[in-house]
């Protein structure tokens, strides 16, 4: 209907178009530009991208991702409980069709599909965006709910010095501890940034056991290094040439659930990435390839049992493109991206593969000063034996600079993932990719209201089927099944009011998610779960934030809700809903060259016991402190 | 300007309308009433899904065609734990091995109330001695512990040949234990007047699982483990001179499990499972005790995307009880039948249904 309705526009502008053509105004549309992604730069112009703002990239910049999405967007981070993994759930989407990328290229797991959020420090990144409601065709596979799209600077820009250096400290209750380092080196041809960021832990904190007893966590230490090197050379004024390399420890301690007395499970992963991107502008073309290889190993033991195994998967991805500015309404992009995945997978003696090879090429035609922008792709992919082919469209139109109307219509996909093909045992060879189609729509509203005061809101409705959807069932041998179909509907707001005064300034936002997402066919016989939600998405979930700041000095308060997560796919079972509170305050103090902070925060602070995930009990009240210094 | 203002708030106005009506969040509470009669009723063990502590005890009154679920949490106030393994009746009490969560919980069979909590690590089966004792078999652990059930206290320990004690029966004052481990092709027989292994009995196959006896006297075996290339076998193994009689072996990857007898223990029934959704080698199968041969057909056959868990027989009515998990991720069903195969009776438990006693 909203194509229907953007084509009436269309046709409607295009008549005052003729009569007002004296009068045209040429300016770009404000549509802020992803650092490495030009596929949803581009030809993503319908899709809703939520971009993560500076006040908090800052404020978590030594916390995990796992920590700012749940606090400051729209989606259900499934934590598994102190040092165990956290993943994704956007729009009623599975922790596997979550997509993640980094620079452009897959995080995902090629064994579970999954990323763990938990382990990825927001230090390393110097833009996080969510491109919400699925894009298969462009990026791949796994992206059925959205995509956390975490770019790196690989140039300088005019704000960067040519020597910075930014040292970040912070420690906290449960014997929390963590280290940032960046160091900069920038000049007109060339861009150098090394990352260090280090954290570690006890948690030790009290919590309530099954019988009322009250009990200090035991097994939970963690600790966490990770470094990371980006570097940017301008081969020639049109040419540049991008390399990264990313390397990951994690050592932690894995603290026993509710129903155990006691855990000796220890997990350590390890992951080296590397990126070499070489992009190249000839007239109205642009011509890149970019290739990645990353290894990731995972050890886990339990003395307890006697059990220790170890997995390492192998990951090779390269993307090659083309995009042709036809004119200045027309743009046309062709890209071939291709990877191949293999490990050894637990009790089995052979190489298991994942090849797969993709054409996909997008178009983008806008028009009237770029109010009107569209865009469709298209995709073929062979996954070893399987093929598919999917397509969208999506479009936008701003009626006015502070509203925008946005419209997404898109197939989407997961292939399996090496473990669910080939695990033993359980693996199902036999299992079909995750299908379906994702539409979405919205708007967008900004607007200066009086002198200092604006208001921001912005309403998303999305509708998503998907056939095939996979999941693991089992009790002592878990096996994946595909279970038929799960439809996912749902309405997204955010909404916030600033006011802003020279020296002071004051917000209040809040974001909420209304999610509706049931299993609409089974091939189980007899299965409870017809109609019912799916475990782990919960129905309702928000966030708030109000904050103020004065000249150097700035405080925000953040609560978060999240509704009834059912455990089991009849809703037999579930867990309660939970709210928590979190207080954040800094102070920032130029000396000369250099800039000091200190910031102090008590997360949890009305001390709620809560589990996100059955039986793991999450910390309560704690404190934390810190400074940083950037000259 | 101000009507601008108006039509924004009206909007969020109905965004947080939308977000608060559309759907009611909070579910509907469970039954929690708790069964009292105390005559003819089966207790069903619901295993639940490893890893998340959501194993239930269901009760079932065949006479009045009643179901109670969540017995345990419903009479004491918190959940039983993860991985319920099994079931024994001892002295008017109840022992449940709670397999993960290192624990078997002893309860009051008329009040349902804890009366005692052992640790024992990964309890799997209690075998009742009588005279106060009984045998507890862990997994991933060599030992048998022996365990007080009067005072609640592990006395001592047996060390096995090999780990994982599974399947024990009691006859004539000796055990007999199968180590469910891929390098064990041994049935051990322990005097429990010493507590020491006194003879073991080649089988078959490897990996012994479940040791049960038939009309005749005779032992049966079975064994295997289908994810570590140990093939299903059974074995009928003569009780005087404890060599085979009669061995049967299942075709490679099929999963033969949970044998029982029917109230005569002329014939043996068991379930073969199929994991990947396919209806082969799916469903319950039965044997005369002097079939040369396995059955080829199912007795009750499994439909795609289904296989059972649980497999009972009522020695005083002969109906065979069967449990489908539905894949421990939801609540599972108990199906009823007679010796026709003939449905009588379904209704819904716990996750994950595994065995039952019949009390």
């Amino acid at each position: 209907m909203l194509f229907i309705l953007l084509l009436l526009v269309h046709q409607d502008c295009l008549a005052q178009e003729k009569k007002l053509k004296e009068v045209k105004i040429k300016h770009r549309r404000a549509i802020k530009k992803l650092l490495t992604d030009d596929k949803i730069n581009s030809f993503a112009p319908g899709m809703k991208i939520v971009a993560i703002d500076s006040q908090w990239m800052a404020q978590y910049a030594l916390q995990n991702l796992s920590q700012l999405l749940s606090q400051q967007v729209p989606v259900f981070v499934k934590s598994y409980g102190i040092n165990s993994m956290a993943t994704l759930n956007f729009r009623g989407s599975s922790s596997a069709q979550s997509q993640v990328l980094w620079n452009g290229v897959p995080l995902n797991s090629a064994s579970s599909g999954m990323t763990d959020v938990s382990m990825l420090g927001v230090n390393n990144f110097e833009q996080i965006n969510i491109a919400y409601g699925g894009s298969s065709a462009l990026l791949g596979s796994a992206n059925v709910g959205a995509a956390l799209l975490l770019d790196n600077e690989f140039s300088a820009t005019d704000s960067v010095k040519k020597w910075q250096t930014k040292l970040s400290t912070e420690a906290g209750s449960f014997d929390q501890y963590k280290l940032g380092i960046r160091q900069q080196y920038a000049t007109k041809k060339m861009f150098v940034s090394l990352k260090f960021m280090q954290q570690q832990a006890r948690n030790n904190f009290e919590y309530q056991g099954l019988n009322g007893q009250k009990t200090k966590l035991n097994n939970a230490h963690f600790l966490s290094n990770s470094t990371m090197l980006n570097f940017g050379y301008l081969l020639s004024s049109k040419t540049h040439l991008k390399f990264a390399t990313w390397y990951q420890e994690y050592d932690r301690e894995i603290p026993p659930a509710l129903f155990e007395v006691i855990s000796t499970k220890q997990q350590k992963d390890k992951a080296l990435r590397f990126l070499l991107d070489i992009e190249t502008n000839i007239k109205n073309n642009k011509l890149y390839a970019k290739s990645s290889f990353s290894r990731e190993e995972m050890k886990y033991k339990d003395e307890a049992i006697g059990m220790s195994s170890q997995n390492i998967i192998n990951q090779y991805y390269q993307e090659m493109g083309w995009k042709k500015e036809i004119n200045t309404r027309h743009e046309f992009l062709l890209f071939i991206p291709t990877s191949i995945a293999w490990t050894i997978p637990a009790n089995d003696s052979q190489t298991r593969y994942q090849r797969r090879i993709a054409v996909a090429s997008a178009y983008r035609y806008h028009a009237f000063q770029e109010k009107l922008q569209l865009a469709i792709n298209a995709r073929a992919e062979q996954i070893n034996s399987q093929s598919i082919f999917l397509t969208g469209a999506n479009a936008a139109y701003f009626f006015h600079p502070y509203f925008k109307v946005r419209a997404n219509i898109q197939s989407s996909y997961r292939a399996p993932t090496l473990n669910e093909w080939y695990y033993q045992p359980g693996g199902n060879i036999n299992l079909k990719p995750e299908r379906g189609w994702n539409t979405d729509a919205g708007y967008e509203l900004k607007i200066p209201i009086q002198n200092n005061w604006s208001i921001q809101h912005d309403v998303s409705l999305f509708h998503r089927q998907i056939k095939d959807w996979i999941m693991w069932f089992g009790g002592s041998i878990w096996t994946p099944h595909n279970i038929a179909k799960v439809y996912s509907r749902g309405l997204e707001t955010s909404n916030k009011l600033i006011f802003q005064e020279t020296n002071w300034s004051i917000y209040f936002g809040i974001n909420t998610s209304f999610v509706l997402a049931t299993t609409r066919e089974s091939y189980l016989p007899n299965d409870g779960s017809i109609g019912k939600q799916i475990p782990y998405s919960p129905r309702y979930n928000g966030q708030s934030n109000i904050g103020a700041s004065f000249k150097k000095i700035s405080f925000n308060y953040n609560h978060t809700y999240t509704g009834y997560r059912f455990t089991t796919t009849d809703e037999s079972q579930y867990l309660q809903p939970y709210q928590t509170g979190n207080f954040y305050a800094s102070y920032l103090h130029p000396i000369k060259k250099l800039t000091f902070s200190i910031h102090a925060s008590c997360n949890n602070a009305w001390n709620v016991r809560y589990q996100v995930v059955n039986l793991r009990p999450m910390p309560g009240r704690n404190w934390g402190a810190g400074l940083s210094l950037v000259f | 300007m101000p009507g601008q203002i108006f039509k924004t708030l009206i909007a969020i106005t109905l965004s947080g309308l939308l977000f608060f009506s559309c759907t009611k969040d909070k579910p509907n509470p469970a039954n929690t009433t708790l069964p009292k009669d105390s005559t003819s009723r089966v207790l069903i063990v619901c295993e639940g899904s490893l890893g998340n502590g959501n194993s239930e005890l269901s009760v079932y009154y065949p006479g009045s065609d009643s179901v109670f679920n969540d017995v345990y949490k419903n009479a004491n106030r918190q959940s039983l734990g993860d991985v319920f393994q099994s079931v024994c009746k001892i002295n008017q009490q109840y022992f449940l091995c709670v397999n993960n969560s290192d624990k078997i919980v002893v309860l009051d069979t008329k009040t349902w109330q804890q009366i005692a909590l052992i640790n024992v690590a990964k309890p799997r089966n209690l075998l009742n001695l009588g005279n106060n004792r009984a045998y507890v078999g862990s997994l991933f652990s060599n030992k048998i512990s022996v365990l007080n059930t009067a005072t609640f206290t592990i006395e001592k320990e047996i060390i096995m040949p090999y780990q994982n004690a599974e399947g024990m029966m009691l006859k004539d004052g000796m055990a007999y234990v199968c180590c469910w481990d891929t390098a064990c092709n041994k049935l051990y027989q322990i005097n429990t007047l010493n507590d020491k292994i006194t003879d073991s009995i080649v089988i078959a196959g490897y990996a012994p699982q479940s040791v049960i006896l038939d009309k005749e006297n005779k032992l049966w075996v079975m064994a295997g483990n289908v994810f570590k290339n140990k093939e299903a076998s059974l074995s009928r193994i003569d009780f005087k001179t404890k060599k085979i009689t009669q061995s049967f072996l299942f075709s490679k990857g099929i999963e033969a499990i949970k044998p029982t007898f029917n109230k005569n223990a002329d014939t043996l029934y068991f379930l073969e499972v199929n994991y990947n959704g396919g209806a082969m080698d799916n469903g319950v199968f039965r044997m005369p005790i002097n079939n040369t041969s396995l059955p080829t057909a199912a007795f009750i056959s499994c439909l795609p995307n289904q296989y059972f868990w649980g497999l009972g027989i009522d020695p005083t009515s002969g109906s065979i009880y069967l449990g489908d998990p539905k894949g421990f991720v939801q609540k599972g069903s108990v199906s009823i039948y007679n010796t026709h195969a003939q449905l009588q009776q379904q209704f819904n438990v716990g996750i994950g249904v595994s065995s039952f006693l019949f009390d």
